[in-house]
This record gives structure tokens, sequence and C-alpha cells, in this order.
């Protein structure tokens, strides 16, 4: 999968890079609005990435003549700027999503795959991996086609593992995914154990493999090759 | 007690002590004349009866104020004078004030002693028509001095009401500058000049820290983000268990600078006034709020009680309900006990969220103030409250918090 980052900050630019980059994202940089133009003109992608703070054209302006051209790239936003304004302006001008610095970048890698499939919604509805298949869009769950009761969190918490497999993923960083702006006000650690550990058991219930690994202090770990 | 009163008081007192000198001077100037006028007739009436004496003069009419007797001729003669006594009027059936005039003459081997007498008004008398006219005149005075001090007030004093009201308009908030009423009063130009100044000062200090902040804040956001990037490559990399440690517990502090940085902004925004209201169900936005929580209330046991009316409407930015429900009610999980209970009331008039926990060790005052926390240790970063505060304030709610032991109520006045 192709992705335009059109980002004026290299140190933040190549961090998204380093990440997407693992998971067989082929990313190209656009540091200035001229340069991000210039690439659009030039290649196709599957996805552009975009700040909507740009030293020589806003960035909302990028997004309008993305629209004018009829790209067909997905558009997630990211910007310092947590203005209601700007997100409602991006949405309403055709961005698929909107994400604000300083985020996770598991976070910014499950938001990419979700405009992906939502975009794409002819064939790739299902997330398989082994023997559990999630469908994202009845929110169904199964483990060698046996359905499983998972609550929306759990599905969601599933969904982030599965998007980001083999990755450390941190306790802030699952909070933040699950509960979104409101995770400041909660005693987020309890929780995240409690939803890891109810979906480990459902999963292992269904006799499906413990894939949940836990990284001690730190977070949790989808291992996909368990001995 | 306004300027004016005040004015007016001193003003009549000090007539009144005028007034009351003033009727001294009148009463012995009256009463001098009366007597030097009576002196100057009792004495013309003495002369006219020596003249008669002397035959230089015809009587006209007999008159009973006048007695002519003859004294013994070798008394000396006596001088023209006038003795103030008190006599008996016949007609008043009193005795009045009386004065008489006396003179000797001799004549032709005669000795004649003249006397004439007159009734003159007593000292009393004079002091009560003293008295009623100066009283007269005080109180027109007081009529004349009421009406002027209120056209005073509202004529001369009225660039000072401006003024006045301008200052108690005024808000460093809304970011106007003061505006002042022209006035041809010098101290009066002096205090608006003064007023001006103070203001346009404070207006001043004001943008420049908020500039500061906002731009502190904002410029905080990216360097932020590039470290949480960074050291989410490096837990990806190939670490031990103790370095992963290490990263993630650096990890978890920049989320917290993060976090607070964002309710930061979320508060500059607010004082910003950048949020329009617009009218919102907040039956809706509280039950889909709970519906948030519902799986925290459930992991720590908690009770819930709702009693929420059917579609109550208020007019704020949906954005700032939301954050209102959740910080309220994410403060209430958060801070309540294992198998605790939360009741959540809802209805035209208020918005009641009463939860158990640990009593508060802070004072009540205190808890909306930012980075107030009950114990300074924990997690948050301690401005929950004061966005709250904040967001009410914008939509003209009023909020109280109540304690007793361990029990805690937030109410929110809707009206």
């Amino acid at each position: 999968m192709k992705v335009l980052i059109v980002e004026d900050n290299r140190q933040l630019a190549e961090s998204i890079h380093g990440y997407l980059g693992r998971e067989s994202y082929v990313c190209e940089h656009g540091y200035t609005y001229e340069e991000a133009l210039d690439k659009l003109a030039a290649f196709n992608y599957d996805s552009i990435i975009l700040d909507i703070m740009l030293p020589d054209g806003n960035g909302i302006e990028l997004l309008k003549q993305i629209k004018e051209k009829k790209i067909q790239s997905t558009i997630l936003i990211i910007s310092a700027k947590n203005a209601l304004d700007d997100k409602i302006n991006g949405l309403e001008l055709g961005a698929d999503d909107y994400l604000t610095k300083p985020f996770h970048l598991s976070e910014l890698h499950a938001r990419l795959k979700a405009i992906q499939r939502r975009k794409n919604f002819d064939n790739d509805q299902l997330v398989n991996f082994n023997e559990i298949t999630l469908n994202t869009q009845t929110f169904e769950a199964k483990v060698n086609n046996v359905a499983l009761e998972l609550t929306k969190k759990e599905f969601d918490l599933l969904l982030y593992f599965l998007t980001n497999k083999n990755r450390i993923l941190s306790r802030q960083s699952i909070a933040e995914h699950l509960w979104g702006d409101y995770v400041d006000n909660l005693d987020n650690f309890d929780f995240v154990y409690q939803h890891v550990k109810n979906l480990r058991k459902k999963i292992t219930q269904a006799h499906g493999k413990d894939y949940i690994g836990t990284v001690y202090g730190v977070g949790y770990k989808f291992n996909t090759n368990l001995s | 007690m306004k300027l004016v009163n005040r004015f007016t008081i001193w003003y009549l007192a000090i007539t009144a002590l005028v007034l009351l000198a003033g009727s001294v001077i009148v009463f012995t100037s009256v009463q001098h004349e009366n007597d030097d006028e009576e002196g100057r007739r009792l004495l013309g009436l003495v002369q006219d009866e020596i003249a008669i004496l002397k035959g230089t003069l015809k009587r006209k009419n007999a008159t009973s104020q006048v007695n002519v007797k003859e004294i013994d001729y070798n008394k000396s003669e006596v001088p023209f004078s006038i003795v103030d006594t008190l006599g008996w009027h016949s007609e008043f059936q009193g005795t009045e004030r009386e004065l008489i005039a006396r003179q000797s003459l001799k004549l032709n081997n005669k000795h004649y002693l003249i006397t004439a007498y007159a009734f003159a008004p007593e000292p009393e008398e004079t002091v009560a028509g003293t008295i009623r006219s100066l009283a007269a005149i005080f109180i027109l005075l007081l009529v004349l001095v009421g009406i002027t001090s209120i056209i005073v007030s509202r004529k001369i004093l009225r660039p000072f009401h401006l003024s006045l009201n301008a200052i108690k308009t005024f808000n460093l908030k809304q970011r106007e500058n003061l505006q002042l009423p022209d006035t041809r009063t010098e101290e009066f130009r002096m205090l608006n000049s003064f007023l001006s100044r103070m203001t346009a000062k404070a207006l001043d200090d004001y943008r420049t820290l908020k500039e500061f902040s906002e731009n502190a804040s904002h410029e905080l956001q990216t360097p932020l983000a590039i470290i949480r990037g960074k050291l989410e490559l490096l837990l990806q990399s190939e670490i031990s268990d103790d370095q992963a440690k290490l990263i993630s517990t650096a990890s978890e502090a920049v989320d917290k600078l993060a976090r607070t940085n964002q309710a930061l902004i979320l508060l500059t925004k607010l004082d910003n006034q950048e949020y329009p209201s617009q009218p919102i169900n907040l039956s809706e936005a509280t039950e889909k709020s709970i519906a948030l929580l519902q799986e925290l209330i459930e992991m720590k046991s908690l009770s819930l009680e709702k009693n929420i009316q059917q579609d109550v409407m208020v007019a704020m930015h949906p954005s700032l309900a939301d954050i209102l429900l959740m910080n309220l009610l994410s403060n209430a999980i958060r801070h309540n006990f294992e198998n605790g209970s939360i009741k959540i009331r809802l209805n035209k008039r208020q918005l009641t969220i009463e939860n158990t926990g640990e009593p508060i060790r802070i004072p009540t005052d205190q808890l909306f103030v930012r980075f107030k926390k009950n114990a300074q240790s924990s997690d948050s970063a301690g401005l929950g409250l004061s966005i709250v505060k904040r967001i009410c304030e914008i939509n003209g709610f009023s909020i109280n918090y109540y304690s007793s032991h361990e029990l805690h109520r937030l109410e929110v006045g809707l009206d």
C-alpha cells in the first residue's frame, strides 16, 4: 500500500515512515504544500496522511485541491491544532478521519487501516488471522468459525491487536484507542487489564490460541509466532 | 450614601447654623430699630407738647399718650430720657412692654414734667416672627436644594455614572477597550483618562499573556508528537525487558504532559469563546455519556441510579456538553469506592450527580482551581473540574459542590 505523508516536521514524518514501513507500506514524503502537490500530480497513493498546518500553504487548501482533482486516495488529517473548526472543515471537505497530535503511531496505523476498509467496502470487510475472523461491518468475531460473544470494546481491542500484530502496545495507547479523549479521567490501566484479561479468556475458551502476551510493566503484544 | 446626598446634608447643616446665627442678628437689629423708631416718635410727641406749652404750636387733637403735670419748681430740670418698663394695657387686659419718655421744662416760673407712653412689641413676639420667617426660608431652601441635588446628580454626575457602568461591564476576556464618555469636568476627565490607560494596559498584558500561553501550548504539540513517536519506535526495536520498562515510563510521562497540554488548550479556547451555543438535548447527551462509561461502572461494581427527565433542552455547544458530562461522570466513577453508588438526576432546572467516595481533604472552593487535586500525587492533571467550571460559566450555569463525609454531590443549575 502506498502512502503519502504530508508533514512539514521531518522527525515526525520519519517516525510515521518508520512505523508504517515495517507493515509493508510504501511511504513517500511531501514536506511542503508544493512538494505534496507535485507528488500527487505524478503518482497515485492509496492514502494521504495530511498535516493541516503546513509552512507554505494551509493543509485545508491542499485538501481542496485533492478533492478538485478527484484524487481517490483516503485522507487522514493530522494536526496540532485541536480546533473544532479544522476538524469539521476537514471532514466536510472530504477527509476520512482526523487525528490530533501527539498521537500514538499504533493509533495512526489503526485509523489508516480502518478508513482503508471503509473505502473498499466491496471486498475486505473481514480481518483474518489464522483461526480468528473479525467482520468490521457486523462486529462479529469468530474463532474456528464459532461466534465469540464480545462487547464493543473487546471487539475494538481485538481489531487493534490484529492491526498492530507483533507490536508492543502500551497500556496508554490501548486506553486512548478504546476511550478516546476522555482517558485522562480514568484509572485506565486497571480497565485495560480487565478488558485484555476478558478478551484472552473468551478466545481461549473458544479453543483459540492465546496470542496476546503481557509485556510486563509496559503493555501487551499480539504474537503471531507462538511456539 | 450617595455623594450628592452627602453634599446636600453638609450644605443644609451649614445653612441651618447660619440661619440660627442670622436669626439672633435679625432679632437684635429688628428690636433695636423698633425701639429707635419708637423713641424718635416719643421725642416728637414730647417736643410737640413743649411747643404747645410755649405757645408756638396749636394743639391739633388731644392724645392720651402724652401727659403733662406740674412738679416742684426747685427740682432741677430733667433732660429727655426713655425708660423701658412694663405697663398695664387696658385693651389687652395684660401687662405689655412699655416705653416711657420724660422731660421737664421750666417755663413762666412753672416746672412741667412731660411724659409720653408707647407700647412696644415684646421680644418674644419678635423672636417668634423671626423664627417663622427663617423657618420658611429654610424649608424653601430644603425643597430647592432637594430638587437641585436630583438634577445635579443626573446632569453633573452623569459622566461619572457612565464611567462607573463602563467599568462594571468591562471584562478582560472580551478584549474590548473601555469606552468612556466625554466630559467637561476636570476631575472626571482625569479619572477617565486614568481608567483608559489602566484598562488598556491590563488588556495589553492580558493579550500578551494569552498569546504566550496559546503559542506555548501549540508549539509543545509537535515536539511531544515527535517524542511519543520515537519512543514508540524504540519500543518496537530489539530491546530488553528492562529497557522496555524505561521507555514505557518515559512514554507515560509524555502522555500525561500531552493530556495536560490539551486540557490547557481547551481552557484557552473556552476563554476565547470559540464554542458557539446551539440548542441540544441534554437528556440524550447524558444517556450517551453514561452508556460510554457503562463498562467502567460495572467494572468497579458501582450501583447506578438514574432519574433523567426526557428532552431537557439547553443552549450550549454539543462538544462542551460531552466534555462537561464525561468529566463529571468519570470523576464520580474515579473517586468512588468499589461497590459504591452513583446517582444521576436531570430535570429542567438542574443536573445532579451524587457519588460515594473518600472524604475530600482540600477546601471545597479549591476543587475548581486549576491543578488543585485531592491527592497531589494522583495521575490526573487536575484540570477536569476547572474545565467543568469554565464550561458552566460560559453557558451561564451555576455549579456547586456539596460534601458530607463519604457522600459527594455536584449540582449544575441549568436556569
